[in-house]
């Protein structure tokens, strides 16, 4: 089994759907009870605040407000996955974070047009890993403009 | 490791090739303005030479090759005086600029690849050297160089002792000339102190030395002096000056004194070059000890209270304003680090306006002063820009035609200065010109016709706020759109950037007279003075250079502070009507409250009562920006009324209230309150 030919995701749960992240992305993952998030006023409404990340300030979005889903509230099991985008670094507020998965490249499939309810424009691909299906999402499509992702549908 | 010691020499020769460069080209200027002047070419030369030797050894050859061709021009120059021509200061300027180029590819590490233009510049400079085909041999290099400092210092051991110059030249002696040289050298160690020599390493040189020299300072006689080299030396020529003879410039061309204004290396004070990166990461780490530090203040008066009888307890709240003393310290020498000349800047200006000046045919001469004046060097990076557009504006629209100028009764030269000074906490820069100045009328009626103002606002305004009116988006009232200035862009964008460094621009001008733009900065931008105040659970930081006065509102005084006007709520203050904004409403975090603390704050002249819950107290905070992707020209856009980030003593995140951007955004909300007359 050569281990090139897989990747290792973060999975995590978002209003019922497994998703996952390349570890390589992922800087750390924090509990959301252990730090506290400033709420930013007037911020675009998927924006849930600011935090301190070692004397930096980051902001933390919700995937959830982001891809548009049902929310759940925030509980014990609520994570801030803090994920690296060319240098900069932005949180990731997830309902919760599940393991790490070592899935072969081969099992990450082209994201089919409507398989979940988010937007194929964050998706990069599905990977299967015995029955699961896990939503492989694109870091740098969420951190991107809006308009792309209008010309992303349009192209479609 | 061989890897990691050529990147170390390829920062120290990218830093060294800055300094040469900035000489060389000031060199130019100076050639341009003043003509053939020895000493200028003398140091020119040095730098090319200095920057060939090292882009030689680092294997650099383009850089190289051509620096080797412009000391050649440069000999040229100064062994036949007067070939000074527009075109050999032309193709120096050029040199100049392909060597920038050339210096940022190896900072890239591009590779090198064929260049036509080094080719091309390379034949010229030929074709200007071949002139005259005989080549003498440069003396530039057998000269002892000293720093005035270094002057004065022998003066004053001259005082005591005498110092001595003495030249070798070997004529008799072909062979084993350094040799013979040692032999000179190691018998005048025992006489007094070595101070220079030329070459540098006198008892290092190997073969052919024809000619040497060395100053010396000793307690003996010139005649002491002469019996004891004539031990070594036999039918062989030298000469002995005195530092009266040095001065009077006896000593010839074997001799000089180094200007300090030509060469900033020539600094007696020690000091080190360090990485920008290093102090910014030092200036991190002392934020996060203010922050601990302010924690630690919060702790003590916790422990105060409750522990009156613990030892440990109060040995620890008598260390706690030591370690704030320190760390205050301790900021304030590395800001001082921070701290860099605004002549830093200025001196990019001269090659700028000289290549405006010539594109517009204007004449303008370039004045500096306050280039001593310090600024913080992360503001003064965020200046440079701003300060070129004003600068190219000043040139084009600004500054008149020679002609015109004569026409008008001024001198046919236009004079555009730069200055800087320091008022108080800020730091002003102003661009200066003595042009056609800005006509008020003029910018009422382009206003009007870009439909900025209404006619009625227009009639209203003094030619204060007209000239202001240059600031706005989408105003230009140059009636020729060039590759300068006047594309509708550029004063709004100058006013952003500095608005963005806290600071602030003013304009005032004359017509016929000239017009000047002043940029005012805050020192710093890093540590800031701060009140914490506390509205629906959030803390927020007002920057105290904004605060006026902070006043408490309850039940009993409610109803005389906060009056009601058009159906928006003001408030009088020192005899001032000033719009009340409520923090909850304005953040959209619910309903308003009615007692609680109104700020009452203001930036330029513009007021504005801010009412929270809550006062939290005075504060150093550190400002932080809120990251890659909330701001202006952001993924998240720009958050109106929050102009950063601080972080609390518990470690969590306080943002910090934009009075100016507040001002705007309630501005652009309805009509402004603000110039309601005070009698209400």
């Amino acid at each position: 089994m050569a281990k090139n030919q897989q990747i290792q995701l973060v999975t995590f749960q978002l209003s019922g759907e497994e998703y996952g992240v390349d570890i390589l992305r992922i800087h750390e993952i924090k509990r959301l009870k252990e730090i506290g998030i400033t709420h930013v006023p007037r911020a675009p409404e998927f924006v849930e605040g600011v935090i301190n990340l070692r004397g930096d300030v980051i902001p933390v979005i919700d995937l959830g407000k982001r891809f548009d889903l049902e929310n759940k509230k925030v509980d014990k099991e609520t994570r801030i996955i803090v994920v690296k985008q060319e240098d900069k670094f932005i949180g990731l507020l997830v309902d919760r974070v599940n393991e790490v998965l070592n899935v072969d490249k081969e099992a990450i499939d082209e994201p089919p047009r409507e398989i979940s309810q988010v937007n194929s424009f964050f998706i990069s691909g599905i990977a299967r890993y015995n029955e699961r299906l896990v939503i492989v999402l694109d870091i740098g499509n969420i951190l991107s403009p809006r308009e792309n992702e209008e010309l992303a549908k349009i192209a479609r | 490791m061989e890897n990691i010691d050529f990147e170390k020499f390829k920062k120290l020769f990218l830093q060294e090739a800055d300094e040469q460069l900035e000489i060389m080209e000031k060199a130019v200027m100076q050639l341009e303005e003043n003509g053939e002047e020895r000493e200028i070419i003398d140091e020119f030369f040095r730098m090319a030479h200095s920057l060939k030797g090292s882009a030689g050894s680092m294997g650099y050859t383009p850089i190289a090759n051509l620096t080797h061709e412009m000391e050649n021009v440069l000999d040229k120059l100064r062994n036949s005086p007067g070939i000074l021509s527009d075109d050999i200061i032309d193709l120096l300027f050029i040199s100049l600029d392909t060597l920038k180029h050339l210096r940022e590819n190896v900072e890239k590490g591009l590779p090198e690849t064929e260049n036509p233009e080094i080719d091309h510049l390379l034949q010229r400079f030929g074709e200007i050297t071949s002139k005259d085909s005989e080549k003498k041999e440069t003396d530039i290099d057998k000269k002892i160089y000293l720093t005035s400092q270094e002057l004065k210092n022998l003066k004053e051991k001259n005082q005591e002792k005498n110092v001595f110059f003495i030249c070798f030249e070997l004529i008799h002696q072909k062979e084993m000339q350094s040799m013979v040289a040692f032999l000179v050298l190691n018998n005048l160690k025992d006489e007094g102190e070595i101070i220079k020599t030329y070459p540098p390493h006198l008892d290092e040189v190997e073969g052919d030395l024809p000619f040497f020299s060395m100053l010396i300072c000793t307690e003996k006689q010139t005649d002491e002096i002469s019996r004891v080299i004539g031990q070594s030396l036999e039918n062989e020529e030298f000469k002995i000056y005195t530092l009266e003879d040095i001065e009077n410039g006896k000593s010839g061309e074997y001799f000089q004194e180094v200007k300090e204004s030509f060469s900033q290396r020539g600094e007696s004070r020690e000091s080190i070059r360090v990485d920008i990166e290093k102090v910014d990461q030092l200036m991190k780490l002392v934020g996060e000890l203010v922050i601990d530090k302010e924690r630690l203040l919060e702790i003590s008066k916790g422990i105060k209270a409750n522990s009156r009888d613990n030892l440990e307890a109060q040995a620890l709240l008598q260390t706690i304003p030591h370690v704030d003393f320190i760390a205050t310290e301790l900021h304030e020498s590395v800001m001082d680090i921070r701290m860099y000349p605004v002549g830093s800047i200025f001196k990019r200006f001269p090659r700028l306006v000289r290549d405006i000046s010539r594109q517009t045919g204007k004449d303008v001469k370039l004045k500096f002063s306050g280039e001593d004046t310090e600024l913080d060097r992360t503001i003064l990076q965020e200046v440079f820009d701003p300060l070129v557009h004003l600068v190219r504006n000043a040139i084009d629209h600004g500054i008149e035609t020679p002609d015109r100028r004569e026409k008008e009764g001024k001198p046919s030269q236009g004079l555009l200065a730069l200055n800087a000074w320091q008022e108080e906490n800020n730091i002003i820069i102003e661009v200066k010109d003595d042009g056609a100045g800005v006509d008020p009328e003029k910018i009422k009626s382009r206003a009007l016709e870009k439909g900025l103002i209404t006619a009625k606002e227009g009639e209203e305004m003094d030619s204060e706020s007209l000239l202001e009116l240059i600031l706005e988006p989408g105003f230009s009232t140059s009636e020729t759109v060039n590759d300068l200035s006047g594309r509708g862009v550029g004063m709004d964008v100058v006013r952003t950037n500095i608005e963005k460094l806290d600071g602030e621009v003013e304009i005032t001008s004359q017509p016929g007279e000239g017009t000047s733009i002043k940029i005012v900065l805050p020192l710093t931008l890093a540590i800031v003075q701060a009140l914490m105040v506390r509205e629906k659970g959030n803390d927020y930081a007002i920057p105290l250079s904004a605060i006026f006065e902070t006043i408490l509102v309850n039940k009993n005084n409610r109803r005389e502070v906060i009056k009601t006007v058009k159906s928006r709520e003001v408030v009088t203050w020192r005899e001032q009507v000033i719009p009340l904004i409520r923090l909850g409403e304005f953040f959209q975090l619910g309903n308003s409250h009615e007692e609680g603390f109104l700020i009452i704050g203001g930036v330029k002249g513009r007021m504005v009562a801010i009412m929270v819950e809550g006062v939290i107290g005075e504060q150093e905070i550190v400002v932080k920006s809120l990251g890659d992707f909330m701001g202006k020209d952001k993924l998240f856009g720009e958050i109106p009324g929050i102009s950063g980030a601080t972080i609390k003593g518990n470690g969590e995140v306080a943002l910090i209230l934009d009075i100016q951007g507040i001002l705007k955004s309630f501005k652009k909300g309805g009509d402004s309150v603000e110039r309601q007359s005070t009698g209400c």
